[in-house]
C-alpha cells in the first residue's frame, strides 16, 4: 500500500507542478537555514575527545590573595610555580602543560623572509594524551623536556610552508635568532572544539608549530597575547626569573586520570598541596581546587557560544513561518483534489486511507524539500566558510547524521503542518464532488 | 436485500429545509433490475446515494442485507460499499492522471487482494467491456462510451452483489447509450443486481420494475411489458 501512495504522491507532483514545487521551496529554504545555522551549532558542540573526554581533567587552583570575588573569573590558569610543585606527583597517567609564544620562523635554506608564527609551548605528553597522528617522526620525549632541547613539531600545513611537505625530520628550522630541530610533522589534526588554550582560538587549527615547554622557559620566551595571563599581584624585577617566581596565572595544566580512585587520589593530593601553601600564606583567598573534565571546561569555559544557539532558533522561527506558508498550499492542494477523494471514498477508501494517502504525499514532498534543503545548505555552508574564515572549515561540515535527521526533520515537519489540511481533506463526504473530477 | 420502511431525507441548508424525500417503503430483491425515473430535481440521485451509503438518510430505517445501516460506522460503510456495490456515474469520473488498469484499480486497492489476484481481476473487467487492449491507455484518450464502459469495468471488478448507477448514459449518445445498457443487462444476467436512475422511458422498460420519484414522492409502476403480460 505504501508503494501505491508514494506513486499516487509522484503522480500528484506531476499534476500540480507549480503548486508542488513552490511547497518544496518553502521546505527547502526553511530546512536548509536551520539546518545551516544548526550544523554550526551542532559541530561545536562536539566532544573533541570522544574516547576520553571524562578522564582528561583542567588543573584549577585559586591561588590569588585574600578579597578576590569567588564567582565569576575563570580559574583555567595556574601558576609556574603551583603547576612546578604538582607535576611530579606521579598519580595522573599524563601531565600536559600548555602555553604558547609568538615567533618568526624561517627555513634557513631556503626562504630570506622570516613569518610571524604561532607556537605552542608544551611537553611530551601532549601527543601521547591528545593521540595525535604523525605523518613523518613523532614528538620529543622527556629527555627533551627535561634538557629543554631545542626540538620543535611542525603541523603539516607549516611543514608545506617551510619545506615544501617533505619529510622534514633531523632538518632545522630557524626560530628567532636560534636553530631548532625537526622531530616530527603531524597529520592533519584537529580538535573540535580546540578546548585546551585560550576559549577564543577554540575553533581555530592549532598553532604552526610546538617546542618544549621548558626550552620555552630556558630562552625565557615572554607569553603574548595568545595565552591568559592573570598578575593580580605585581611583582618585583624585570628579568624572566621574577615572571617565574611571580603570582602570575598563566600556565594551563590537563592531567589524564584513568579512574575514580585516582582522580579523588589526585584531589586529595593539590587540596593537601593547597593547605600546606595557604600555612605558607598563599591561598589566602581560599582553598579551591577543582579537576574539571573537558565536557564541563566546554560549559564553564563558554566556548560553545550562545550566539549559534540564537542563530538556530531564528532559523527555526524562519523555518516555522516557511512551513505556515506551505500549510496554505497544502490546503489548497487538497481542496483541488475533493473530487477524487469524493470518488475514493465512494469505492470503499475508509477515511484512514485518505489520511494515510495524503501523509505519504507530504511525507514524499518532505523529503523532496529535505533533499532540496541539504542542498541549500550546503551553499548556506559554503557561504558562512567565506564569512567566517577564522572558523574551521570542519564546522561547516555536515555529517551522515545531520544529513539524515535533515531528511527525516523535512518529512515530519511536512507531516506535521499537513496534519490539519488532510484532516480537513478527510472528511470530504462520499457522495459530495462527484460531479467535477 | 434492501428494504427501506418510512425512510425520508431532508437536507438542512441555512435556515432553508428542504424534503428531498418524503416518507416512503421500498425492498428490492437479489438479482433485480430496478430502473428509477422522475423529473430533474425530484429526488432520483438523492435516493441512490442514500441506498449506496454515501449518505445518510434523516427518518425510517433503512436494512442492508437484514442489517440496519445506521449501526455502521464509517468504516464498515466504507468497506461495504468497497466489497459488494459498485458505482456508475453520469460524468464517469475516472482520474485522468491514471490509465485504465490503475482507475480500476482503485478500489481493488482497498481490499486484501494479492497483486496477481487484482491483476486477474482487472483484465477480467476490461475484456467484460470490450477494452482488454487499452489498459495502459488514458481516460481522456477514449470516446465517452469506452470511458463509461471503464467506470462499469471499475464497478464490477470487485464482484459486487449491486451496482448503482446515476443516469450511466446521460452524457451518451443513443447508440453508446444503447450499448452500455446491453452491458448493463448482461452483468444483470449474471446474478448481480442493477439499480439505475434513468429520464429515458424507453430505456426504463427494460428493466423489471420502475420506481417513480416526483417531487420526493416515491411510488411504483409495473413496466408496461410486465403490464402487458398480465
Ligand atoms: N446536498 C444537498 N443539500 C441541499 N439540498 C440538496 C442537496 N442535494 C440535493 N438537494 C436538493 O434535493 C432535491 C433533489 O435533488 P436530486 O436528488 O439531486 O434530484 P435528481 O437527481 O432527481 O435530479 C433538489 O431540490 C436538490 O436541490
Ligand atoms: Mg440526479
Amino acid at each position: 500500500m505504501f508503494s501505491y501512495y508514494v506513486k499516487l504522491a509522484l503522480i500528484s507532483f506531476k499534476r500540480t507542478p507549480l503548486l508542488s514545487f513552490l511547497m518544496v521551496l518553502l521546505i527547502a529554504m526553511g530546512i536548509g537555514a536551520t539546518m545551516t545555522t544548526f550544523t554550526v551549532s551542532y559541530m561545536m558542540s562536539q566532544d573533541p575527545l570522544p574516547s576520553k573526554s571524562d578522564r582528561v581533567f583542567s588543573v584549577q587552583m585559586d591561588s590569588r590573595g585574600d578579597g578576590y570575588d569567588w564567582g565569576e573569573s575563570s580559574l583555567a590558569e595556574i601558576t609556574y610555580m603551583d603547576m612546578q610543585n604538582v607535576i611530579n606527583s606521579g598519580i595522573p597517567k599524563h601531565h600536559v602543560v600548555i602555553s604558547a609564544v609568538s615567533t618568526m620562523l624561517k627555513n634557513p635554506q631556503q626562504q630570506t623572509q622570516a613569518i610571524k608564527s604561532k607556537v605552542r609551548t608544551t611537553n611530551a605528553d601532549f601527543f601521547t594524551m591528545f593521540e595525535t597522528p604523525f605523518l613523518f617522526g613523532s614528538g620529543w620525549d622527556e629527555q627533551a623536556d627535561k634538557q629543554a632541547q631545542q626540538v620543535i613539531v611542525l603541523t603539516k600545513k607549516s611543514n608545506n610552508r617551510f619545506f615544501n611537505g617533505e619529510n622534514s625530520v633531523g632538518r632545522f628550522l630557524q626560530f628567532g635568532d636560534v636553530l631548532y630541530q625537526v622531530v616530527g610533522v603531524l597529520d592533519d589534526w584537529q580538535l573540535m572544539p580546540k578546548f585546551y588554550g585560550v576559549k577564543t582560538e577554540a575553533f581555530s587549527e592549532p598553532h604552526d608549530v610546538f617546542i618544549p615547554f621548558n626550552t620555552q622557559v630556558k630562552n625565557e620566551l615572554m607569553v603574548g597575547n595568545l595565552v591568559n595571563n592573570t598578575c593580580w599581584k605585581s611583582y618585583e624585577g624585570d628579568d624572566f626569573a621574577a615572571f617565574l617566581a611571580s603570582e602570575c596565572m598563566w600556565v594551563v595544566l590537563w592531567v589524564e586520570l584513568d579512574n575514580d580512585a585516582a582522580r579523588e587520589q589526585y584531589q586529595a593530593y593539590i587540596d593537601r598541596y593547597a593547605q600546606q601553601q595557604r600555612d605558607h600564606g598563599r591561598f589566602a583567598n581560599r582553598i579551591y581546587n577543582r579537576l574539571v573534565d573537558v565536557k564541563q571546561y566546554l560549559v564553564d569555559e563558554e566556548i560553545v557560544s550562545d550566539d549559534s544557539k540564537m542563530a538556530v532558533w531564528l532559523s527555526v522561527l524562519f523555518l516555522i513561518v516557511c512551513l505556515l506558508n506551505c500549510m496554505g498550499l497544502m490546503m489548497a492542494k487538497f481542496h483541488g483534489k475533493a473530487g477524487e477523494v469524493g470518488l475514493r471514498r465512494a469505492v470503499g477508501a475508509s477515511k484512514q486511507h485518505i489520511v494515510a494517502q495524503f501523509s505519504v504525499e507530504l511525507a514524499v514532498i518532505g523529503f523532496i524539500g529535505g533533499l532540496v534543503g541539504l542542498i541549500l545548505a550546503q551553499f548556506g555552508l559554503a557561504i558562512a566558510e567565506n564569512l567566517y574564515n577564522y572558523l574551521h572549515a570542519s564546522l561547516m561540515q555536515m555529517n551522515l547524521i545531520l544529513v539524515l535527521s535533515t531528511l527525516l526533520l523535512a518529512v515530519l515537519v511536512s507531516c506535521t503542518f499537513g496534519l490539519l489540511p488532510i484532516f480537513k481533506a478527510s472528511l470530504t463526504q462520499p457522495s459530495s464532488q462527484l460531479k467535477s473530477l | 436485500m434492501l428494504k427501506m420502511t418510512g425512510l425520508a431525507k431532508v437536507y438542512l441548508t441555512s435556515d432553508v429545509k428542504t424534503q428531498a424525500l418524503q416518507p416512503f417503503n421500498l425492498s428490492i430483491e437479489q438479482g433485480e433490475f430496478v430502473a428509477v425515473i422522475g423529473p430533474s430535481g425530484s429526488g432520483k440521485t438523492t435516493f441512490l446515494n442514500i441506498a449506496g451509503l454515501l449518505e445518510n438518510h434523516s427518518e425510517g430505517v433503512y436494512e442492508l442485507d437484514g442489517k440496519d445501516v445506521s449501526t455502521l460506522s464509517d468504516k464498515h460503510k466504507s468497506a461495504y460499499r468497497n466489497e459488494k456495490i459498485g458505482f456508475v456515474f453520469q460524468s464517469f469520473n475516472l482520474i485522468p492522471e491514471l490509465n485504465l488498469y490503475d482507475n480500476i484499480d482503485m478500489p481493488l486497492r482497498y481490499r486484501k487482494f494479492t497483486a496477481k489476484e487484482r491483476d486477474e481481476r482487472i483484465m477480467k473487467a476490461l475484456e467484460q467491456v470490450g477494452l482488454a487492449g487499452r489498459k495502459n491507455h488514458y481516460p481522456t484518450q477514449l470516446s465517452g462510451g469506452q470511458q463509461q464502459r471503464v467506470a462499469i469495468a471499475r464497478a464490477i471488478a470487485g464482484s459486487p452483489s449491486v451496482i448503482f448507477a446515476d443516469e450511466p448514459t446521460g452524457n451518451l449518445d443513443s447508440k453508446m447509450a444503447q450499448g452500455i445498457m446491453s452491458l448493463l443487462q448482461d452483468i444483470n444476467a449474471s446474478g448481480t443486481s442493477i439499480i439505475m436512475v434513468t429520464h429515458d422511458n424507453e430505456q426504463a422498460q427494460q428493466a423489471q420494475r420502475i420506481v417513480q420519484i416526483k417531487d420526493g414522492v416515491l411510488s411504483e409502476d409495473a413496466p408496461i411489458l410486465a403490464q402487458a403480460i398480465a
